[in-house]
């Protein structure tokens, strides 16, 4: 069954809304602030802040969220007669965490992954829902299972989303791993020296090909395949060799009729986890019987930051961005481009697609791979 | 396709009062001797579970090749993070970063417990963590039927485990983890699981009922998500079997009242579809171990040999709803 997305919805560091999203990426220049919490480091470390949206939600997270599912459904111009049988997936790693990081206060709630209730009682949306929470690449996984959900039948309807906002712990973990750059996030640039978390939340609606014709809905952009796979050999780090990363995205490209136009990547600014998958893309694409430099590849953290359970429906999110306007934004921050990346990368402003086609992937701790293709609606 | 039940496995704190401080679980008994000492509660709880659901031993290799790429792990867990979290958020607001231990970092992700069974077991299909309070295990049981179903994988984890915010059902809540292999049947070749399959689940589904201003859901939708439940397909391969459903209904106790709601609603919507339910006054079933609750319950009717058809549905308190349908094992002919 064919799936397509008929809504969009977007709130980010760029402030609320995909057309902020778009103008923030086509710029290319934000950089982080200072986080609102020392996190046991010597100095505020850095953040790509959302602002408030004033939505209501159970925590922050579920705030952001909301806002994004709102533009997302009106987009699709769904009531809430629509949203009474639809399905809700939502990817998230720590989910209202501000809950219960709430410092020398008595009033720690261990609610924080509540954030699918609230929104399917704020919107209606009667369907099955989850919570998807595969690290960072929950919002790949909440795409995908929202597509398996109408593929299976389960739904016709579907919004998927994904939000994450800070976190105390998340922050002082990453950088105790040695996981965070300390200047800004820089996934191309040879000097890179880790991630920079990111807030935010991003939301699609998904839905067959009958039921957006059925509602007069245009398709902005058509799912054409996810592949996931799981590497099961570290909790933290990836597999070397990209073997499972690239099998999704073998079975990701099996469902394009062409080599993708661009990529967007998960690419955080890791060195070892982008090489293993520039690599385990570019091979991906080389035994779909392309080359990785015919595809643009994309990394737009460098921005926006790692918005860990939302990071992969943005992706999707951009990647429709990216279908609609036929541009591939600049990849930002790059003085010494990484001479180790098999795809195109564009640095000095936006780039025409190609061709009509996007792949996006994401990746997450435990070796969490899950890759979508996008292509164009007819 | 008909989905099997091939292998269960559970590990559960049960309210024994008077047990004071003496551990519940001992790690070395289910998992040897080393291996576990910087694995979370959850993740060792996860761990015994699956290896028993599994058939193997904690030394056993993981499964590699072929195999483990149509082999995935889904799991369900509301409290995976929440002791390491709260113990890291106090390290840091007090001893800064360096108070932290590398070796505990991964116990801050929610997927980590099904991370390292898919590590230990070798599940290279998916490993998906699903954190939904209280029906995250069930949901787990519908994500790895879709996934069979879609041809994702021909064996799947369906798997829960969690450790409860205080010590003893301090906070009315216990430790657990359970486990259940699911397989294709004709399908899965190679990936462990026990012999004998013990029921087929026929049907999942979940759904979502907002309570209401007075706390009770908007009965049309009530109705609506019952008859869908009641709809749920059995093994219809059985022509002329008697259709007498035994239905459980699991719920913690701020959830009783939608609880009830549910049963009867599907009690109903089962007669209209003209099955009788045994028991129908069963009370609804207390769910005492987080998101562990509904697969325990599972596990239980699946191990009731002969049982017939059951529906089991879990319900949270926020309003989420998932059902699970199992019936006995009808012979390869009916496949």
């Amino acid at each position: 069954m064919t799936v397509v997305v008929t809504g969009l919805g977007a709130v980010s560091c760029f402030g609320s809304g995909t057309g902020a999203l778009w103008e923030g990426l086509l710029r290319a220049d934000r950089r982080p602030e200072p986080a609102p919490d020392l996190c046991g480091l010597p100095a505020r470390p850095h953040l790509y802040a959302a602002p408030d949206t004033g939505a209501p939600g159970t925590g922050r997270t579920g705030a952001l969220l909301a806002s994004a599912v709102a533009e997302a459904v009106a987009e699709a111009g769904l009531t809430r007669r629509d949203l009474a049988d639809a399905g809700l997936a939502v990817g998230t790693s720590l989910g209202d965490i501000d809950l219960a990081e709430r410092s020398g206060e008595p009033g720690r709630s261990l609610a924080t992954h509540r954030v699918t209730a609230s929104l399917a009682a704020r919107f209606g949306v009667g369907g099955p829902g989850q919570t998807l929470s595969t690290a960072c690449s929950a919002g790949a996984y909440a795409v995908a299972w929202g597509a398996e959900l109408i593929g299976t039948g389960q739904a016709d309807v579907v919004v998927a989303c994904g939000g994450d906002a800070f976190s105390r712990v998340a922050v002082g973990t990453l950088q105790r791993f040695g996981l965070l750059d300390g200047e800004c996030c820089r996934p191309f640039d040879t000097h890179r020296a880790g991630m920079v978390t990111g807030e935010g939340a991003a939301a699609l609606v998904l839905e067959s090909e009958e039921s957006a014709r059925r509602r007069g809905r245009t398709a902005h952009a058509v799912l054409a395949g996810h592949g996931w796979s799981c590497d099961a050999h570290h909790p933290m780090a990836p597999e070397p060799s990209g073997e499972q990363l690239r099998r999704s995205a073998a079975r990701a490209l099996a469902g394009l009729d062409e080599v993708p136009g661009a990529a967007v990547l998960h690419r955080a600014g890791v060195a070892v986890n982008d090489t293993v998958e520039a690599a385990a893309i570019g091979e991906a694409v080389t035994a779909a019987g392309g080359s990785g430099g015919d595809v643009l590849g994309y990394a737009p953290k460098a921005v926006m930051g790692h918005t860990a359970g939302a990071a992969g429906v943005f992706g999707c999110v951009i990647a429709a961005l990216v279908l609609r306007h036929g541009l591939v934004p600049p990849n930002a921050h790059v003085t010494d481009p990484d001479p180790q990346c098999p795809l195109a990368v564009p640095l000095d402003g936006p780039v025409p697609l190609p061709r009509p086609s996007v792949l996006v992937s994401g990746t997450g701790f435990g070796g969490n791979n899950a890759v979508l293709t996008w292509r164009a609606a007819a | 396709m008909t989905v099997l039940i091939t292998g269960v496995g559970t590990v559960a704190e049960e309210p024994l009062p008077g047990t004071g401080d003496v551990p519940w679980f001992d790690p070395a008994a289910h998992l040897g001797r080393r291996g576990w000492k910087y694995l979370t509660p959850a993740t060792r709880y996860l761990l015994a579970a699956g290896n028993e659901a599994l058939g193997r031993r904690h030394d056993d290799p993981p499964l590699t090749g072929a195999g483990s790429e149509r082999f995935g792990v889904v799991t369900g867990t509301q409290y995976a993070i929440d002791r390491v979290h709260r113990r890291m958020n106090a390290t840091l607001t007090t001893e800064g970063v360096h108070g932290i231990s590398p070796a505990e970092v991964p116990g801050f992700s929610m997927n980590t417990p099904g991370s390292q069974l898919a590590i230990t077991a070798g599940a290279r299909a998916f490993s998906v963590t699903l954190t939904n309070p209280v029906t995250a295990g069930l949901e787990a049981v519908q994500f790895a039927l879709t996934a069979l179903r879609t041809g994702r994988a021909d064996t799947v984890v369906a798997a829960a485990a969690d450790q409860a915010p205080e010590d003893h059902g301090g906070s009315g809540e216990y430790d657990a983890a359970a486990a259940v292999v699911l397989s294709a049947r004709g399908r899965a070749t190679g990936t462990a699981g026990a012999g004998r399959p013990l029921a087929a689940v026929t049907g999942a589904l979940s759904r979502f009922l907002a309570p209401g201003p007075a706390g009770a859901p908007d009965p049309a939708a009530l109705a609506a998500s019952a008859a869908r439940i009641a709809a749920l397909p059995g093994a219809t391969e059985r022509p002329g079997a008697a259709d007498a459903v035994r239905l459980v209904v699991v719920a913690p106790a701020a959830a009783t009242h939608l609880a009830l709601a549910v049963r009867d609603a599907v009690t109903e919507a089962l007669a209209d579809g003209g099955s009788t339910v045994r028991d129908a006054d069963a009370t609804v079933r207390p769910a005492r171990h987080c998101a562990v609750s509904g697969l325990l319950e599972l596990v239980a009717l699946a191990r009731s040999d002969g049982g017939g058809p059951a529906l089991l549905i879990s319900v949270s308190e926020s309003g989420h709803l998932t059902a699970i349908r199992i019936d006995d094992v009808v012979g390869p002919e009916f496949t």
